[in-house]
This record gives C-alpha cells, sequence and structure tokens, in this order.
C-alpha cells in the first residue's frame, strides 16, 4: 500500500504541483487542505503516513497545526515547507517533534528525502535551512516560551488577521462569548492591552508574517 | 566652513517686516472704518490680509500692527464710550484681516492629514508589494522548480545538466526578489523593532556596496510604529546618498531620545557638497530629502544637515514623541 499523504497549502497552484510531483514518486496525496485547520481536521480523520504543512496559512499556521496533529496522532509524521527568511521557526519545529524542514523552492530535491527520512524514524532539514539551526544553537538562543495555550494561540492568529470575535467563534465552533474570553486571557497574560500589540507580538511568535 | 540648512524651505525666506506701504493702508482703512462702519472698509481688511499672507508676512507683525494703530484711535477718542466703540469696531475689523491666515492655517491642516493618509496608503501600497515580489513569486517559483524536475526526468543526461543550471539562475531571481521585498518592507521592522532592523539594513548595506554602516543608539524602546517606520526610511536614504553620491567609506548611525523627542544622525566621510547647492529643488529631489522632508512634516519632525566639499554630510533628524 503507498504511504499516505494530506497536502497543505493555501496556494492551488503549489497543492497541484506538489500533488502531481508526489504521486509520481509512488505516494498517495489523499487529501488536500487550504489552512491549518482543515489539515488538523483532516490529518486527525484519515490518520496519514505523512503531513506536508506550508508554514504560512491563514486560521492556523503551519507549526500551529503541526503541534496540534502530533498531539492527537502521534503516528503520523510531520514535514514542513519554508520559504528561505522563515528558517527561524525551525528550532521550534524542531522540538515539537516536526521531522522535517524543507525550503519550497527546493523541495523537488528535498521533500522526498525528507519524507524517507521521516518514516524512518530521522529528521531531515534542507541545507539552506540548517544553518539557522547551527547558529541558533551556538547561540544558544532559546525560544521564548509563551504562556498560551494552543487554542489561546490559535485564537491570537485570528484576531491578528483582523477577524471580529464573531468570525473567531464561527471559526473555531465555540460561542462568541468564549472567543471573548479567550481574547481578555490571551490580554492578560501578555500583560498587552491593544489590538495593536497584539498583531505584533503575533508576528514577533510568528504566527502571522509581518 | 560649515553651515545649517534648514528645512522647511519657509524659515529660510528673509522676514521683509511690514513695508510702510501695507503699513499705511492698514491704518488708512481701519480709520475709514471707524468713521464709517461701511463694509467696503472691512472688504479692504480682507484683501490687506490676503496681501500679507501672500507676502509672506507673519501673523504676530500684523497683530502689532493692529494694535499700535487701534491703540492709537482710542487715545484719540473723547470719551470712555467712544474708546468701547472704537475697541469693539477695531476688533471686527482685525477679525476680518485675520481671516485669510485662519483659511491658510486651515488648508495646511488639510494637506498635513492628507499628506498623513498618502503617507499610510503608500506604505501599505508598498507592503502589498513586496508581498507580490516575494511571497506570490515564490509560491510561482516551487511550482516552477517542480515541474523542471519532472521535465528533467524525460531527459537525456546532457541536456539535464542545461536544466540544473536553469534552476541556479531561479535560485538568484529568488534571491534577488527576497532582498528586494526585504528593502522595500522591512520584515525586521515590525518583528523586531527598529534596532535590528537597522542593523540588518546596515549589514545588507554593507554587504551590498561596501559601505561600512555602523548604527548605535540608547534608549529607543517602545517607540511609536509609525516613529519607527519613518525612522528607517529615513536612515536607509541617507545611507543610500552616502554610498551612492558622497562615495563614503563609512557611515554612522546614532540614535537617540530626549525631552520627549527622538533623534538620528547620520554621518558619513564621503566627498560633501556646497550647502549654497541645496537650494535647488533639482538637488534636493536628487539626494532624496524631498522625501525624507515629508515624511517628517507628517510626524511634526525636521531635519537638518551639515556638509561641505571635503568635509563628509552629516544629517539630523528630530521628531516629537507626542503631539
Amino acid at each position: 500500500m503507498p504511504i499516505q499523504v494530506v497536502l497543505a497549502d493555501d496556494h492551488q497552484i503549489v497543492r497541484d504541483g506538489m500533488k502531481v510531483f508526489l504521486e509520481r514518486e509512488g505516494y498517495k496525496v489523499n487529501a488536500e487542505a487550504q489552512n491549518g485547520q482543515e489539515a488538523v481536521r483532516l490529518a486527525l480523520k484519515l490518520q496519514p503516513d505523512v503531513v506536508v504543512l506550508d508554514i504560512t496559512m491563514p486560521i492556523l499556521n503551519g507549526l500551529d497545526a503541526a503541534r496540534e496533529i502530533l498531539h492527537n496522532a502521534p503516528d503520523t509524521k510531520a514535514i514542513l515547507l519554508s520559504m528561505h527568511d522563515e528558517s527561524k521557526y525551525v528550532l521550534e519545529g524542531l522540538r515539537l517533534g516536526v521531522k522535517g524542514f524543507v525550503t519550497k523552492t527546493h523541495a523537488a530535491e528535498d521533500l522526498v528525502q525528507a519524507i524517507r527520512q521521516a518514516l524512518r524514524g530521522a529528521t531531515y532539514v534542507s541545507p539552506e535551512l540548517s544553518q539557522a539551526v547551527f547558529e541558533a544553537i551556538q547561540t544558544k538562543s532559546d525560544i521564548v516560551q509563551d504562556p498560551l495555550t494552543p487554542r489561546e494561540r490559535q485564537v491570537l492568529q485570528l484576531v491578528a488577521e483582523g477577524k471580529t470575535s464573531k468570525e473567531t467563534a464561527n471559526l473555531l465552533n465555540i460561542s462568541t462569548k468564549t472567543a471573548e474570553t479567550h481574547r481578555a486571557r490571551i490580554m492578560e497574560k501578555l500583560n498587552i492591552h491593544e489590538t495593536a500589540g497584539l498583531v505584533r507580538y503575533a508576528i514577533r511568535r510568528g504566527l502571522i508574517r509581518p | 566652513m560649515m553651515g545649517l540648512y534648514w528645512l522647511p524651505d519657509m524659515s529660510t525666506k528673509a522676514s521683509p517686516g511690514l513695508s510702510s506701504d501695507l503699513e499705511g493702508m492698514y491704518v488708512a482703512a481701519l480709520q475709514d472704518y471707524l468713521r464709517q462702519r461701511d463694509e467696503s472698509c472691512l472688504h479692504r481688511a480682507y484683501e490687506l490680509g490676503r496681501r500679507s499672507v501672500r507676502e509672506g508676512r507673519s501673523i504676530l507683525e500684523m497683530i502689532e500692527l493692529h494694535q499700535k494703530a487701534s491703540l492709537q484711535f482710542v487715545s484719540q477718542s473723547a470719551s470712555s464710550v467712544e474708546s468701547a466703540r472704537v475697541l469693539e469696531a477695531s476688533g471686527v475689523f482685525l477679525r476680518e484681516a485675520m481671516s485669510p491666515y485662519e483659511m491658510t492655517n486651515r488648508a495646511y491642516g488639510e494637506a498635513n492629514a492628507a499628506l498623513q493618509r498618502l503617507n499610510e496608503t503608500l506604505e501599505e501600497e508598498v507592503k502589498r508589494l513586496a508581498q507580490a515580489l516575494h511571497d506570490d513569486a515564490g509560491q510561482l517559483l516551487a511550482v516552477v522548480h517542480l515541474r523542471l524536475e519532472d521535465i528533467s526526468r524525460t531527459l537525456p543526461a546532457d541536456l539535464r545538466e542545461g536544466l540544473q543550471e536553469v534552476r541556479r539562475v531561479l535560485d538568484q531571481i529568488e534571491d534577488q526578489l527576497r532582498g528586494l521585498a526585504h528593502e522595500l518592507h522591512p520584515p525586521a521592522l515590525a518583528d523586531e523593532g527598529l534596532l535590528p532592523a537597522l542593523q540588518s539594513l546596515a549589514a545588507a548595506v554593507s554587504w551590498r556596496t561596501g559601505l561600512r554602516v555602523t548604527v548605535e543608539a540608547a534608549e529607543l524602546t517602545g517607540l511609536p510604529p509609525k516613529i519607527e517606520a519613518v525612522l528607517y526610511r529615513v536612515v536607509q536614504e541617507a545611507v543610500k546618498n552616502s554610498s551612492k553620491h558622497a562615495h563614503a567609506r563609512t557611515a554612522k548611525v546614532w540614535l537617540s531620545r530626549s525631552q520627549g523627542h527622538v533623534c538620528c544622525s547620520i554621518e558619513d566621510d564621503g566627498t560633501g557638497f556646497d550647502q549654497n547647492q541645496l537650494s535647488s529643488g533639482e538637488m534636493r529631489r536628487g539626494l532624496g530629502l524631498l522625501g525624507i522632508h515629508e515624511r517628517l512634516q507628517v510626524l511634526g519632525g525636521s531635519c537638518e544637515i551639515e556638509s561641505a566639499p571635503g568635509r563628509g554630510t552629516t544629517l539630523k533628524v528630530k521628531i516629537p514623541l507626542e503631539r
């Protein structure tokens, strides 16, 4: 039976290209998602061998989607697609248990290798990104732990994307009141009291692109 | 000798003082009005006000002139009742003469607000452009690489090598687009704040042009994002001048904060220039000073240039923190 893959990227054209490529390599892409939330839902439902996630996605970014998938479907291997300038997420991703980081433009060479390594239980990082990992280790820079729960992080991403409490509530299937409570808790925990500050924090934490 | 050149331009215009001509006309019109309370006299007041605005006279000079004239008429009045009437009427006359100043002031406020809106739109537009350049083009490049890989499999080995070559060029394009996008909309600015953003700008400029740029700062946390964005653009422009026009070897950027202001100076060891040349609009445009000036004006800031041939150039910028 071929290896099962769930593919998540917010660009249709990239998903199409990746799918053709992966199927030619003998993998089975059994579902595609266009945001992190959909990726989580599909991955938990289908329990694929591998989930390939773009880092920058609306509603829920790739890193937080991986966190949720790895927590609830520990047998699934997560591989993240990254742009060149997103190397700062690599260390955090590795700590979450992400098994591969592949630069998007070098996916043709690196993605298959990353999947093979991941299935063996090993880890693969594209050469363009691995330099950043070494630097991070050398400078002993530590990842700042933020005090938010995964759910709060997702609410924060949605707030930073400009969603209203009502829209947030609809997307997360919770009541508007609960969404507002999350928002208030986030502000309290971070000691940030205006939306502009939350957006800045979300950018700094890589939840959304600057 | 080093001199100072202040922007905006207004302040360099020598104030001519009130010509006796305008002074005489003002006194005569006021006198006629006090005698006749005629609307045509008020119209003269308004026209005199317009003329004085046009000729760049200060509002304080005009008020002083009015005060002198009306005091004279008050002192000539026969009774306290009459002097009260004279005072009241001359007040009406003054309001009329000052209304062109009010209009100018309003127009200035509106122009400033429009400038601010334009600036914000421009920043948004730049951000959108940077995203299109980098993110969108990056996605397409990723797809092109995948397709090339597919095609490459069907090719004999010697042709495959040629395709490899194409992919290396695509990598260079990607690097250049990323560099350009970061320059347009520095991610570090939103991400890490002004100082790290300026440091990576300095590193990028040093790498690209060989100009050694150092950035030092004191007390710089918590600046409003708008001010950070403007300071970043000003430094970017100044450093560009240092390398492109002044052929400098080093440039020092120094930022500090004091007494409700944030100050920034950019000093280079380049060729410098004669400051008298600065009055030519063409030169200021060439140096991007108009852009700098407009960005600063929106925030109520000012800038100052010191330069002389062979003595390098220093640009000093000052922005109030609260308005």
